[in-house]
């Protein structure tokens, strides 16, 4: 990226750096933050039905149910995310990780956008 | 303000805790460093930077071969002319007719659209090398330096990959006449531990080109006296080396112009046969270098952005994107280049005065 003398990173150029190749190989399983550049999408999209609380900017979460995460606005469920997104959302929330979420407007229609966000 | 030991004294007061400042890392990093600390290098996720308290420091610490400047690249190579303009794949053929003797190239250019949006975030679709072939017809015609920059989510995985895509195989065959070390961010008030391992690894990136056969021109950040003090040393344990290079293109605010002339004319004075390739740096600003100036040589991609956009970068003469026709971007980028190839030169001539 560069160097500055105080840390105002480029907020859109954020890494994970991982583990060496060779630390990998020698054995004992891939570090916490491999596992999350590898299972943990940054972002991701769900379609949404349109509703009266689906509107752009709206700001939602997930709820577990298993086997699924339900999509919320305040407390009413809006829609669903699919088997492997609620199994890559229920991965990475045992690695320290959650998803913000809030519903954008595409030309096709409405969606819940959900942005990886590390601890 | 006092900060009692608790749940969040380490983001309040980080500083205090970065383990720098116990001297656990010297002779490489002073125990004061640590007091310039401003971000918690309590970083779990390993975003951006590996900190003193990253539980795999060690894995990075072995795959650098320690924190020391220990090491060095054996050859080194020499520029004559001040300006090294720098090319892009699209344009790759317009720089067989630039009057420039060397000629520039960065990684993002010898890969197939690396890059991608998501979610506001750079990520990295695919590394795929583009065609050995197209790269080396350039290089057989001019001195083509291939400069290390980018992105730090597309320098990051390329290092992390640079085994599995065979990187250096890559690199070999495209003929390059030279190859920057890695540029690895370093940033002020960040972890001492991150900033010296991204330098060190970035020495060891020039080293790893060395040894597949490529001559390297090794990159340097200085931020503060520290790392300055640090580069002097080596640059006198090391005085064959006789080019470096360092990427100016985040250094826009007076502080940290005044930061990068420092550093510069810190390792200038070290050893007088030093030159140093600044990527990105502002002619506005060369003026500070003085004495230096004739051992500095500038590196832009600028007159080849302006031009692609319908631009000239001559600023008395406004241009309109729609005045011109689709191919007209060809002879701005041609006309673009030499107008800041004299106009350094006039620089060069007026301060030499």
């Amino acid at each position: 990226m560069g160097s500055k003398i105080k840390p105002d990173r480029n907020k859109k150029d954020s890494v994970i750096i991982r583990e060496p190749i060779a630390a990998n190989a020698a054995g004992g399983g891939r570090s916490r933050q491999d596992q999350i550049a590898d299972t943990c999408a940054i972002s991701f999209h769900v379609r949404l039905k349109e509703s009266p609380l689906v509107k752009k900017d709206v700001p939602v979460s997930l709820q577990k149910s298993w086997p699924y995460y339900q999509i919320l606005v305040m407390a009413s469920i809006v829609g669903k995310l699919s088997t492997k997104q609620s199994e890559m959302v229920e991965t990475c929330t045992h690695l320290g990780v959650h998803y913000a979420g809030k519903i954008i407007k595409e030309s096709n229609g409405m969606y819940a956008r959900f942005t990886r966000i590390v601890q | 303000m006092h900060v009692s030991p608790g749940l969040f004294s380490e983001y309040l007061s980080p500083a205090s805790y970065c383990l720098a400042g116990n001297g656990i890392y010297l002779p490489h990093i002073e125990p004061q460093e640590a007091r310039e600390v401003l971000v918690s290098c309590v970083n779990p996720s390993g975003t951006n930077i590996v900190t003193c308290q990253d539980p795999r420091i060690h894995s990075f610490l072995k795959e650098a071969g320690g924190l020391g400047f220990d090491i060095a690249p054996s050859n080194s190579v020499a520029v004559q002319g001040p300006y090294i303009p720098i090319f892009d794949y699209r344009t790759i053929e317009l720089a067989y007719h630039a009057t420039s003797e060397v000629v520039g190239l960065t990684l993002t250019d010898i890969l197939v659209s690396p890059l991608k949006i998501v979610a506001g975030q750079y990520i990295i679709k695919k590394i795929l090398f583009r065609d050995a072939a197209v790269i080396r017809g350039l290089c057989a015609r001019k001195k083509v330096i291939l400069f290390l920059t980018g992105q730090d989510a597309l320098i990051e995985t390329i290092w992390h990959q640079r085994t599995v895509c065979e990187l250096f195989q890559q690199l070999s065959r495209m003929n390059f006449w030279a190859v920057t070390g890695f540029n690895f961010s370093v940033f002020g008030g960040e972890c001492p531990v991150a900033q010296r391992l991204n330098q060190k690894k970035s020495i060891v990136s020039s080293l790893l080109l060395e040894e597949n056969g490529l001559f390297t021109i090794p990159h340097i950040y200085a931020v503060n006296d520290f790392h300055i003090t640090q580069y002097q040393q080596w640059l006198k344990r090391n005085p064959h080396i006789q080019l470096v290079t360092m990427n100016c293109q985040m250094q826009h605010s007076p502080e940290d112009i005044e930061q990068v002339v420092r550093a510069v004319q810190a390792l200038l004075i070290i050893n007088e046969k030093l030159h140093i390739i600044l990527q990105g740096y502002w002619f506005s600003e060369l003026h500070h270098f003085e004495s230096f100036l004739d051992r500095i040589h500038i590196a832009e991609s600028k007159p080849v952005k302006y031009g692609q956009n319908f631009q000239k970068v001559d600023p008395t003469v406004f241009t309109k994107a729609d005045q011109y026709s689709k191919d007209a971007y060809k002879d701005l980028v041609l006309e673009n280049v030499a107008y800041r190839k004299h106009e350094l030169r006039q620089i060069l001539i007026h301060s030499s005065r």
